[in-house]
């Protein structure tokens, strides 16, 4: 019950980043395309901004894509095998997806050593925070991913509504 | 280590591991057993995948679907379809694939394309006495347009993969986008007349009128989004979130029927099925470079090169392999894998890039109607209330037109690019 709750409420606040970084991407850019063409005054760092935003966007997306199971695969396991075995082939497919989530994000935290002391091109700011997105995403999608492996071997699949 | 990079691809497909992760698991497999390259450029590469500009268009294209749909623009575009062939024998049937055909011009995506106008014509059809099936075939195949009138995300994904002009590809992809919606409207005119589905009466010309008005913001997105890029106003993505803006502007104070508290809702919506899109981007970007690095996409042109001189064989040869892939592939994947291994080959051919693109694009929308991975059968199954199996008796006609046609913008060049030349460099 405990886990349950906790996790709804990860979700939800996942959610709401996820729907906050979309909107700050939509403004950013308006922003650059305002400047640009009615201001005539072009801003140096929106471009930038916006990719990073973007880069956040994709990784912590990912992560609420793995809970909600919207990343396509080849479902040919589902249709030869009855449910009672197909759930053990889910078990392995998330398997595999952790070993290598766990090697993305101790590669993904190591090279942060060597990146957070460049500076970005226009915004001058340490290339730690775009790219922690990486191994911090990729953490997400792990515990997610260990969410979906357990629903599946217990038969109760998690319901697939975007809430926040 | 390309052997090995191929072998645990495969394997990780047949377990069902998803795609994106399964060229992953691939690219840092091989990089782990079978190479002495670091893995620290493993995770560099699936941060530098994503950090593109140029790509940030799917998102807000997406968002521009999404804010056009909860602003009630689906059912504006279906009465307008609906007033002008409505009357006509299989009238609705015809009024789904020309709202669908509208719709394409405001979304990227054939699946957005399907729900979205099968969510009002799907139920309007059954409710006439249509079989669920033939209505559920229609819709999907309708949808698939939905990725060949721009504005499209898989043309998106080509031109980034590629470095060809997004602008000229979506330029490319209105003549074939309205010569398939033409071919289907005509097959299901004669399937309608011969299982005998009448028309609905003639609402009028006033009727006509009334609907355009109610259709007219969303028919002018197009024109803004390829106005914009073709004058050298705006950047693709540029344009992107000024259809967004636009969107949630008509949403909000023409139509009045999207709210200030949806908004989160389809912000993080639109959020996950970007990242779908760009996870897959982001691991193919390590999978490309460990091909290049063992140089397979000249390989593969140099194969291709000694079974063939004539480019009218190569193109046949990629165009099967295309149909194939896209049955139990998804779109962007296949783009995503396939763009760089063929597009050499291409250029060495001395085929033009973009005819290229429109041609891939249309043969795996066609993809998105054949099972195993049928997406648009999938979602319009959904809508219909019915099995796969119950659709694939209706969905054989439609396939094969498209198939005609696509074979007809192969070989006839110019269906793809007489607008595109004629906007010139």
């Amino acid at each position: 019950m405990f886990f349950s709750t906790f996790f709804e409420v990860m979700d939800r606040c996942i959610n709401w980043f996820l729907a906050l970084l979309m909107a700050g991407m939509v403004v950013v850019i308006t922003a650059q395309v305002w400047y640009r063409f009615v201001l005539n005054d072009p801003l140096s760092w929106s471009e930038e901004a916006g990719r990073y935003l973007f880069v956040w966007i994709s990784f912590m997306g990912a992560a609420a894509g793995v809970r909600y199971q919207v990343h396509l695969g080849i479902d040919l396991m589902e249709k030869l095998l009855p449910p009672s075995l197909h759930r053990w082939t889910v078990a392995l497919s998330n398997l595999i997806i952790q070993v290598f989530l766990l090697m993305i994000i101790y590669w993904g935290t190591k090279i942060l050593g060597i990146v957070r002391f460049q500076e970005s091109a226009s915004m001058h700011i340490s290339m730690l925070y775009p790219y922690m997105a990486v191994p911090v995403g990729s953490a997400f999608m792990f515990i997610n991913s260990v969410r979906v492996m357990i629903s599946a071997i217990r038969g109760r699949p998690l319901d697939r509504e975007v809430r926040l | 280590m390309t052997a090995f990079l191929f072998l645990s691809l495969i394997i990780c497909f047949i377990i069902g591991v998803p795609i994106a992760f399964s060229i992953g698991v691939a690219s840092v497999a091989t990089l782990e057993f079978a190479s002495n390259l670091p893995l620290t450029l493993a995770a560099q590469r699936l941060f530098t995948g994503t950090d593109s500009f140029p790509l940030m268009a799917i998102p807000f294209f997406m968002l521009a679907g999404e804010l056009m749909e909860a602003g009630g623009i689906s059912r504006r575009l279906f009465d307008f379809a609906h007033a002008i062939v409505g009357f006509v024998v299989g009238g609705l049937a015809m009024v789904a694939v020309v709202a669908a055909m509208f719709f394409a011009g405001i979304s990227g995506a054939a699946a957005a394309d399907t729900a979205a106008v099968g969510a009002v014509s799907i139920p309007a059809m059954i409710r006439k006495g249509y079989d669920r099936g033939f209505a559920a075939a229609v819709q999907a195949a309708g949808g698939s347009i939905g990725v060949i009138i721009p504005p499209s995300i898989p043309m998106i994904i080509y031109g980034v993969v590629g470095g060809v002009s997004i602008g000229k590809l979506f330029l490319g992809g209105f003549i074939p986008g309205a010569l398939i919606g033409g071919s289907l409207i005509i097959v299901s005119f004669f399937l309608a007349r011969r299982a005998g589905y009448a028309g609905d009466a003639f609402q009028g010309f006033k009727a006509i009128f009334t609907t355009f008005i109610g259709a007219f913001w969303a028919l002018l997105m197009p024109i803004i989004i390829l106005g914009g890029i073709l004058g050298g106003v705006f950047t693709p993505t540029e344009a992107a979130v000024v259809a967004a803006v636009y969107g949630a502007l008509v949403g909000f104070i023409i139509y009045r029927e999207l709210k200030l508290r949806d908004l989160p809702r389809i912000f993080a919506k639109a959020a996950i099925s970007t990242s779908t899109v760009m996870l897959l981007i982001a691991t193919a970007n390590i999978f490309g470079w460990i091909l290049t690095a063992e140089r397979v996409p000249q390989n593969v042109a140099a194969y291709l090169v000694s079974l063939t001189s004539s480019p009218l064989i190569l193109y046949s040869l990629i165009l099967v392999c295309l149909l194939m892939v896209g049955t139990f592939m998804e779109t962007s994947a296949s783009l995503i894998i396939l763009t760089p291994v063929f597009l050499p080959v291409i250029i060495q051919f001395g085929i033009d890039p973009v005819h290229f693109g429109v041609v891939m694009v249309t043969a795996l929308a066609i993809g998105m109607l054949t099972p195993p991975l049928g997406i648009c059968l999938f979602i319009s199954c959904n809508i219909a209330n019915i099995q796969l199996s119950e659709i694939l008796r209706y969905i054989l006609p439609f396939l094969l037109v498209m198939i005609g046609v696509l074979v007809l913008m192969t070989y006839v060049p110019e269906i793809v690019m007489f607008l595109p030349d004629l906007y010139g460099d």
